[in-house]
C-alpha cells in the first residue's frame, strides 16, 4: 500500500487535479493556507503546493501501514521534521507542528505516539487524509481520563470537522479536503452501514451495483458509503459540502486507490447547513482516472454502463467542475478576496 | 608559575558545568532568548514541537568572527555591564538537552551569506560516556582522557551557506534530537510560559491598567542612568499552540482594579542602584495567584532568583503578598551569577540588599498606610450612620436614664477613636474633614444626651423636695396594697414582648409562648435598626395594645 511512495498516477493527481484546485481557492479566497495531513517524509504534495500554503499541522506514522507504537524507530519522524524545519529556514513556510502517528490514532486518542497534545488554533484550509493504512477499524483505545473507547477510523474525520467549527475565528470557513482510501476499505463499519441505509437514493444505488463483479462493486460502495457519511459528519459540524468527481487510481504496489475531494463551507444558523448537492449527481457520474498522463474519465464496458447508467463528466478541469456547480455559486462565486497576500 | 596545557582542563568539566548552572531544561530557552536581547532584537519566537526547539530572533545576527568566538567556553566578548549574557557558557546550555544544536546567522547589516554553526553535543556526551565507563574499569589512564579543547574540536563545525538556505537576518538556533523526557516537560505550554512569563524582559500585558506608566518609568529611569533595558516581544509555539507572552500582571489579578503603581528608587551610598514599582492589592488581602505575589528582581529584565526570596526583607509576608512588583536593578557592577539566583558576591551586593531593606520599609508603610485609610473610610461611614440613628432615636430615649448613659458611652468611645485616628493621620487628606465633623457630631449629641440626663436627674431631685398635696395623695395610693392599683411610677422599661405583655397584664399560656418568641424575634427585632429602636418600636406597640383594650372596655 501507499507508503506515501510517489507513483506516476500519484504524481499526475497532485499536479493536475489537486495544484489546480489549489490554485484557483487561493485565487479566490486570496490567502495562503493552512494545511493539516501527512505530508510523508518526502513531502511531495507539500513541495508541489508550496507557493499556497503558509502553515502545516502534519502527521507522520513510524512504521507504515503498522499502527503506530513507541517501540518502532522514529527515524521517518525526524526526517520529516527536519524537512520541515528547512521549508521553514528558508522561508517557505511561516512555522508548523508535528505528530508522531497517523491521524486517526492522534485525533481520537487525543495525542500523539509520544503523548504530545493534538491543538488546532486556526481554520484549515487543506485536509490531505490518506486511509490507506493496515490500522483496523473500529480503532479501540483509553482516553486521557482512561475511559475504554471504540470509533471507526472515519471518526477521525468527524472529529476534525467538530475541531474546525469550534475555531472562533474572523475569517471565513471555507476549506477542501483531499481523501484518499483503498478500494477494499470495507470492514465492520462499512458493512453496518450497507444493513442500516434509510436513504432510498443510496438503497437504489446499491441495488443497482450489487449485481457488479467486487472490482467494480467495491469502489462504488464505498463511493456510496463516503458520501454518506461524511455528508452527514459536515452537516452535524455545520458545513455545507461539495463533493467532486471521485479519481480512481493505482498507488504503489498496484494497489486500487480512490481520491475524493470535497469542498466545506460553515453556515452559520440553526437550523442546519444548506445541501445543495444532488446525491444522484455525485453517485451517477463517473469516476475519474489516470491516463496517458492526464486526468480522464473512467471507461466502463458498454454492458456495464448500460446497468450502472453513470453520467459522462463534460470535463476534467476541477475548476470548471467547481465553477459549474450550484455550491460554488451558492457559496463561493461572490467571496470577497483578501488580495495582500496574492 | 607552573605552565598549564590543553591537557589539564579534562572535557567532562564542560557537562559538570552546564548540568549545575542549568539544572532546568527551561533555563535553555532563557539564555538562548538573552542572546536574542542581546543582539538587539525587537521580536523572538520559540518553537516547540516534534524533537526540536527552535530560538529565532531578529537582531543583528553574528558575523563570522563572532559566531566563531561564541564556540568559547567561559570568555565572552560581551560586556557585562551592558549586555545580559557575558559569561560564554550559555551557549552550552543545551549540552544534555540535545543530540544537535544548530546555529544559523546572518548579518542584518549589509546582508551577506548566512553561517551555520553545529555542536555534535550526543558525540561529545557519548565519547565522555565511553571514556569514564572505560576509566572505571581501568582500561584507560586518567592522562587519556580527553582534554576539552579536543573534544570541541572534534564536535564543532562551522560552514558557509548559500542565501537561501537561511533567508532572514538574525539568528536562529535549532536543537534538535530532544532527550524524550526534556521534551515531555517542555510540551506543556503553560508551565513554558509561565515560566518565561517571570525571567524574560517582556513588554507589560494589555490588560494590565498600569502597563504604560511602569514601562516608561522604568525606561526614563534606565536612560537616566544609562542603563540597557530592552523588552522584547516573545512568542511561544507548543505543538500547534501559538501565543504572544507578556510579563504575567492583569488587572483580574487584583481585588478590583490595581492601585496606582507605587515607584521608590534605590540608593544607597551616593550609588543608584536601580527603582522598584509595586501596584497594591485594592482589598486588604493577598494577590489571588500566589505565583505573583510580592516583588522579584530584574536585571535588565531577566529575573534573579524568585519572589520568596525577597519576604525576608519585608520582615513578613502580610504586606508582601498584597503587592505585585519588580525591583529593577540597574547598577552596571551588580551582577547576577551564572545560575541568576543571586548577585554575584561583592560589597556592592551588601549595600544593594541594604537598600533593599529600606525600599520593603515603604513599601510596608505605604500599604500599611492604605490599611489605616480604607478602614478609615469604612469606621467614617458607620459612624455617621450611627450618629445620624442616635440623633433620630433620641426623642424615642429622653426618658430612660439607663439607655441615655448607654448611648453617651458609645458616642463617647467613637470620638475617642476619631480624635485619637485624626492625630495619627489615620484618615485619607481629603477625609479628614469628614472625620472632624463626625467628632464634632458626636460632641453635640453627648451634650444633648447630657442635658436630657441633667433633666432626668433634676426630676429625680424634685422628687425629694416638699411633697405637694398631689403627691401626698398619690403616695396613699401607693401605699394601698398592690392588688388595688397600679403604680403610676412604675416605668420599668419592658425588654421584649414577653415582659411588654405581661406588663400589660396580659397572661400568656405556656403554649403560646414559642409563638410570641417568633413574633418577637422575627417581626419586630428584625425590623429595628438598634436596641434603642427596638425598645421603642416596644413601647408603641405598648401604646397601641393599651389604646385598644381600652376601646374594647
Amino acid at each position: 500500500m501507499g507508503e506515501f511512495k510517489d507513483t506516476p498516477s500519484k504524481r499526475v493527481i497532485r499536479t493536475f487535479w489537486s495544484k489546480e484546485l489549489i490554485s484557483f481557492l487561493h485565487s479566490k479566497l486570496g490567502y495562503k493556507f493552512l494545511y493539516l495531513g501527512l505530508p510523508g517524509a518526502e513531502i511531495l504534495d507539500l513541495m508541489s503546493w508550496l507557493n499556497f500554503i503558509e502553515r502545516v499541522i502534519a502527521f507522520q506514522c513510524r512504521d507504515y501501514p503498522q499502527p503506530s507504537s513507541v517501540n518502532q524507530s522514529p527515524k521517518k519522524v525526524i526526517e520529516l521534521e527536519e524537512k520541515l524545519r528547512e521549508l521553514e529556514r528558508m522561508g517557505s513556510i511561516t512555522t508548523f507542528s508535528l505528530y508522531d502517528g497517523y491521524v486517526e490514532e492522534v485525533l481520537l486518542r487525543g495525542r500523539d505516539t509520544v503523548g504530545n497534545k493534538f491543538t488546532q488554533d486556526e481554520v484549515v484550509t487543506i485536509y490531505n487524509l490518506d486511509f490507506c493504512n493496515g490500522i483496523t477499524s473500529p480503532l479501540n483505545g483509553r482516553d486521557d481520563a482512561g475511559n475504554p473507547f471504540r470509533y471507526y477510523k472515519s471518526e477521525a474525520i468527524r472529529k476534525l470537522l467538530e475541531i474546525q467549527r469550534d475555531i472562533a475565528s474572523g475569517s471565513e470557513k471555507k476549506f477542501i479536503m483531499f481523501l484518499t482510501i483503498h478500494e477494499s476499505f470495507w470492514d465492520e463499519e462499512a458493512r453496518e452501514f450497507e444493513q442500516n441505509i434509510e436513504s432510498q437514493p443510496i438503497r437504489g444505488y446499491i441495488k443497482r451495483i450489487r449485481s457488479l463483479k467486487n472490482a467494480e462493486k467495491n469502489p462504488r460502495r464505498l463511493k456510496v458509503y463516503i458520501f454518506d457519511k461524511l455528508r452527514s459528519y459536515f452537516e452535524h459540524c455545520n458545513f455545507s459540502s461539495y463533493f467532486f468527481p471521485a479519481i480512481r487510481y493505482q498507488g504503489s504496489g498496484a494497489h486500487p486507490l480512490i481520491q475524493f475531494t470535497i469542498a466545506g463551507t460553515y453556515a452559520q444558523g440553526v437550523a442546519g447547513p444548506p445541501q445543495v448537492q444532488d446525491i444522484k449527481e455525485f453517485l451517477y457520474s463517473r469516476f475519474l482516472t489516470v491516463r496517458n498522463g492526464n486526468i480522464a474519465t473512467f471507461e466502463l464496458h458498454s454492458s456495464m454502463s448500460k446497468v450502472l447508467q453513470e453520467v459522462d463528466i463534460n470535463t476534467v478541469d476541477p475548476k470548471v467542475i467547481f465553477e459549474d456547480s450550484d455550491y460554488y455559486n451558492k457559496f463561493w462565486k461572490s467571496n470577497k478576496v483578501n488580495t495582500k497576500d496574492l | 608559575m607552573i605552565k598549564v596545557t590543553k591537557h589539564d582542563i579534562g572535557a567532562e568539566i564542560l557537562s559538570i558545568l552546564t548540568k549545575g548552572i542549568y539544572p532546568d531544561p527551561r533555563d535553555t530557552l532563557r539564555e538562548y532568548v538573552q542572546n536574542g536581547v542581546d543582539a538587539e532584537a525587537e521580536n523572538i519566537v520559540i518553537k516547540i514541537r516534534g524533537r526540536s526547539i527552535v530560538v529565532e530572533d531578529d537582531g543583528s545576527g553574528m558575523h563570522e568572527d563572532t559566531l566563531r568566538k561564541a564556540v568559547r567556553v567561559g570568555i565572552s566578548d560581551k560586556t557585562p555591564t551592558v549586555d545580559v549574557g557575558f559569561r560564554g557558557i550559555g551557549i552550552y546550555s543545551s549540552f544534555h538537552l540535545c543530540d544537535r544544536l544548530d546555529i544559523y546567522t546572518r548579518l542584518k547589516e549589509n546582508g551577506g551569506k548566512p553561517y551555520l554553526l553545529t555542536f555534535d553535543f550526543k558525540g561529545m556526551r557519548e565519547l565522555l560516556k565511553e571514556q569514564q565507563e572505560a576509566r572505571t574499569a581501568n582500561k584507560i589512564s586518567g592522562t587519556e582522557l580527553i582534554d576539552l579543547q579536543s573534544l570541541l574540536s572534534n564536535h564543532i563545525s562551522m560552514k558557509v551557506l548559500e542565501y537561501s538556505d537561511f533567508v532572514k537576518s538574525g539568528t536562529r538556533v535549532e536543537l534538535s534530537g530532544l532527550e524524550p523526557s526534556f521534551f515531555k516537560s517542555l510540551s506543556k505550554f503553560n508551565e513554558v510560559s509561565q515560566y518565561l512569563q517571570q525571567v524574560v524582559p517582556l513588554h507589560f500585558d494589555p490588560d494590565f491598567k498600569w502597563r504604560t506608566k511602569i514601562e516608561k518609568k522604568i525606561q526614563d529611569v534606565c536612560e537616566e542612568y544609562e542603563a540597557k533595558f530592552r523588552l522584547v516581544n516573545l512568542t511561544l509555539q507548543v505543538n500547534a499552540q501559538i501565543e504572544n507572552l507578556y510579563r504575567p500582571y492583569k488587572d483580574e489579578e487584583f481585588e478590583d482594579d490595581p492601585l496606582e503603581p507605587i515607584f521608590k528608587e534605590l540608593k544607597a551610598q551616593g550609588e543608584f542602584l536601580g527603582v522598584a514599582w509595586g501596584c497594591l492589592n485594592s482589598a486588604r488581602k493577598k494577590i489571588k495567584n500566589k505565583e505573583l505575589r510580592g516583588f522579584i528582581i530584574k536585571k535588565q529584565g531577566f529575573a534573579i532568583g524568585k519572589r520568596s526570596d525577597l519576604v525576608k526583607y519585608f520582615g513578613r509576608s502580610t504586606f508582601f503578598d498584597r503587592y505585585i512588583g519588580e525591583i529593577i536593578v540597574v547598577h552596571p557592577d551588580l551582577l547576577p551569577n551564572a545560575a541568576r539566583t543571586d548577585f554575584e558576591p561583592s560589597p556592592l551586593r551588601a549595600v544593594f540588599y541594604e537598600a533593599l531593606s529600606e525600599v520593603a520599609g515603604h513599601y510596608n508603610e505605604k500599604a500599611n498606610e492604605y490599611q489605616e485609610f480604607t478602614l478609615g473610610d469604612e469606621q467614617l461611614e458607620q459612624a455617621i450612620n450611627s450618629l445620624k440613628e442616635i440623633e433620630a432615636n433620641l426623642p424615642y430615649n429622653a426618658d430612660n436614664t439607663e439607655q441615655l448613659l448607654e448611648i453617651i458611652v458609645d458616642v463617647r468611645t467613637m470620638r475617642d477613636q476619631f480624635e485619637d485616628k485624626l492625630e495619627r493621620k489615620s484618615f485619607r487628606h481629603e477625609r479628614r474633614k469628614d472625620a472632624d465633623t463626625v467628632i464634632k457630631g458626636a460632641k453635640a449629641i453627648e451634650k444633648e444626651i447630657q442635658n436630657l440626663i441633667n433633666k432626668r436627674i433634676a426630676v429625680e431631685k424634685g422628687r425629694t423636695k416638699p411633697k405637694t398635696i398631689e403627691e401626698r395623695s398619690l403616695e396613699r395610693i401607693k401605699n394601698l396594697p398592690e392588688t388595688q392599683l397600679e403604680s403610676p411610677f412604675k416605668t420599668v422599661q419592658p425588654q421584649n414582648l414577653f415582659e411588654l405583655l405581661e406588663s400589660l397584664d396580659m397572661s400568656i399560656p405556656d403554649y403560646l409562648t414559642p409563638a410570641i418568641e417568633i413574633i418577637d424575634e422575627r417581626f419586630i427585632q428584625a425590623v429595628a435598626n438598634s436596641k434603642a429602636d427596638y425598645l421603642r418600636l416596644l413601647n408603641r406597640l405598648g401604646e397601641e395594645i393599651q389604646e385598644f383594650l381600652q376601646q374594647k372596655s
